[in-house]
């Protein structure tokens, strides 16, 4: 279970999730697509196939009244518990974490209770797991607590902002210098880029044997996951959201992709991804079920000096149905003339 | 039209969005403040922002056309917004970001009607303080926040040694 993913080098998985820049110097090895944990799993599946197969094959057997005092109904009772036993070891669909449903924003549903202050002070595309951590850091130290919310939220943005800042290659920058808001893509409909793919809008995921379908809202995108084990397709163009294979790791689900278009970032201005960027997903719910954690971790060796790893909450929202999602082009004219001498 | 136009760059920070739909952070200083009142000459539910325009008064009395860019249509209908929440021929006071390019763009964070009414759900929900957060919005996270001290000074929990992280 250890080591599952090392973008960066040889970090336990425990550091990857928490420390992840402090790995990011040790090496680059490969990451390994396919846990231990998941391989167990694919055999338990294989036993379990297997027993169940050789006692449909004997029960055939026994229904020849010849055979079937003579030993068919014992040997068919001992296959069909292995069969059971085999299938319990095996945690393929029972450990699976049920990730299904629609979840939703905090702009879209604000004044659910279930929203606590984190989610107001660090929260989505822009929330690095280091500030998160600062965040934490000021929350709990008795020194701020005469400080009002709004001072906290400035504090703690001023700090995000530096670090994700802090993290552009020379070349990320010249890749934003010069770009003006105009030429947003975004003013043309075109959709944004993976790293904003949901946006603010709901999304709803469904899960199936072989893989999980995640439809976003936003744009009307609808992006597979496949979680049978392959590899990445050997040949994939790049697109807006890439080419994904997923695994479950205990209640998580661990999503790569790779083969991802560039896009603007949205971390600050102008700031671009590169061909070579490469995202894992970890998607968690709670364990009381009502909230799902995205925490996804950006790996672009062009644009990043160092992994950056942001972290959003969604909360569980069965009575929420995803609208279409049209863009209007009129939005496009709306920007063009109004600049005042 | 008798809409009064000011403009005021409040150095008080207020937004880093949680979200944005585009490149906010291109579009717009998000650390300074605008206020743009004046008259609604249309107002569109349209995707990926919900657009105002307006006309307002400068100061040497020439009137000025706006625009202000909110959120998503999904995003405002189900906070109660309608293809009608705003009219042409309002008067509104829009509070929001000014554009990087001096353009006459507004990402609003609050449209208060004349009649008093403040119509929330811009862009930049996540600032605290007199934008983007409703009165009530706000009271609710400042009450979490109390139980949240009380709590730790309850449990006796200590801070974590060290300041906090730097970098």
């Amino acid at each position: 279970m250890q080591n599952i993913i090392r973008p960066y080098g040889r970090c336990s998985r425990q550091q990857f999730r928490v420390r992840v820049n402090h790995c990011a110097s040790e090496s680059s090895t490969p990451p390994p697509r396919v846990s231990r944990a998941h391989g167990i799993v694919r055999a338990g599946q294989h036993i379990a196939g297997s027993a169940i197969l050789g006692a449909h094959r004997i029960k055939w057997a026994c229904a020849r009244p010849r055979w079937a005092l003579a030993g068919c109904l014992p040997a068919l009772l001992i296959l069909l518990c292995s069969a059971h036993i085999a299938h319990a070891l095996a945690p393929v669909d029972q450990a699976r974490p049920d990730l299904q449903g629609i979840w939703v924003t905090r702009e879209t549903m604000p004044q659910d209770p279930r929203w606590k202050i984190e989610d107001f002070l660090c929260n989505g595309a822009f929330c690095s797991l280091s500030q998160r951590d600062y965040m934490r850091a000021i929350l709990a130290d008795p020194n701020s607590d005469s400080a009002s919310l709004k001072d906290l939220s400035v504090k703690i943005r001023a700090y995000g902002k530096k670090y994700i800042e802090d993290l552009f290659t020379v070349a990320e920058r010249r890749t934003s210098q010069g770009f003006e808001q105009r030429n947003d893509p975004v003013n043309k409909c075109v959709p944004t880029g993976f790293n904003f793919a949901a946006g603010p809008l709901p999304i709803e995921i469904k899960q199936f044997k072989d893989h999980v379908a995640i439809h976003y809202e936003f744009w009307n995108s609808e992006r597979i996951v496949y979680t049978d084990g392959r590899e990445h397709a050997s040949s994939h163009k790049l697109s807006r959201l890439g080419d994904s294979i997923g695994w479950y790791d205990g209640n998580t689900l661990i999503v790569e992709t790779i083969g991802i278009e560039p896009h603007l970032t949205y971390w600050a201005d102008g700031a671009r991804s590169s061909p070579r960027l490469r995202v894992y997903e970890h998607f968690t719910r709670s364990e009381d079920g009502s909230r799902l954690q995205i925490e996804k971790t950006v790996v672009d060796p062009i644009m990043l000096k160092r992994p950056l790893t942001t972290v959003e909450s969604r909360v569980y929202a069965p009575g929420v149905s995803l609208m279409e999602f049209h863009c209007d082009t009129r939005y496009e004219h709306g920007f063009q003339p109004l600049k005042t001498p | 039209m008798t809409g009064r136009y000011s403009l005021a760059l409040l150095l008080m920070v207020l937004a880093w969005p949680v979200f944005a739909h585009h490149n906010a952070a291109s579009h717009y200083q998000l650390d300074k403040s605008i206020t743009v009142e004046g008259v609604v000459t249309s107002f569109r539910m349209v995707n990926p922002h919900v657009l105002v325009y307006l006309d307002a008064k400068s100061p040497s009395g020439d009137i000025q056309h706006w625009i202000a860019e909110g959120n998503s249509v999904g995003v405002l209908e189900r906070v109660g917004w309608k293809a009608d929440s705003l009219k042409s021929g309002e008067k509104v006071k829009i509070v929001g970001r000014p554009s990087r390019d001096g353009s006459n763009l507004v990402l609003w964070t609050t449209i208060t009607k004349e009649n008093g009414t403040i119509l929330y759900g811009g862009v930049a929900v996540s600032a605290f303080g007199e934008e983007g957060v409703s009165p009530e919005e706000h009271q609710r996270l400042e009450d979490l926040r109390k139980r949240q001290i009380e709590e730790r000074s309850q449990s006796g929990q200590q801070p974590p040694p060290g300041s906090p992280p730097q970098k």
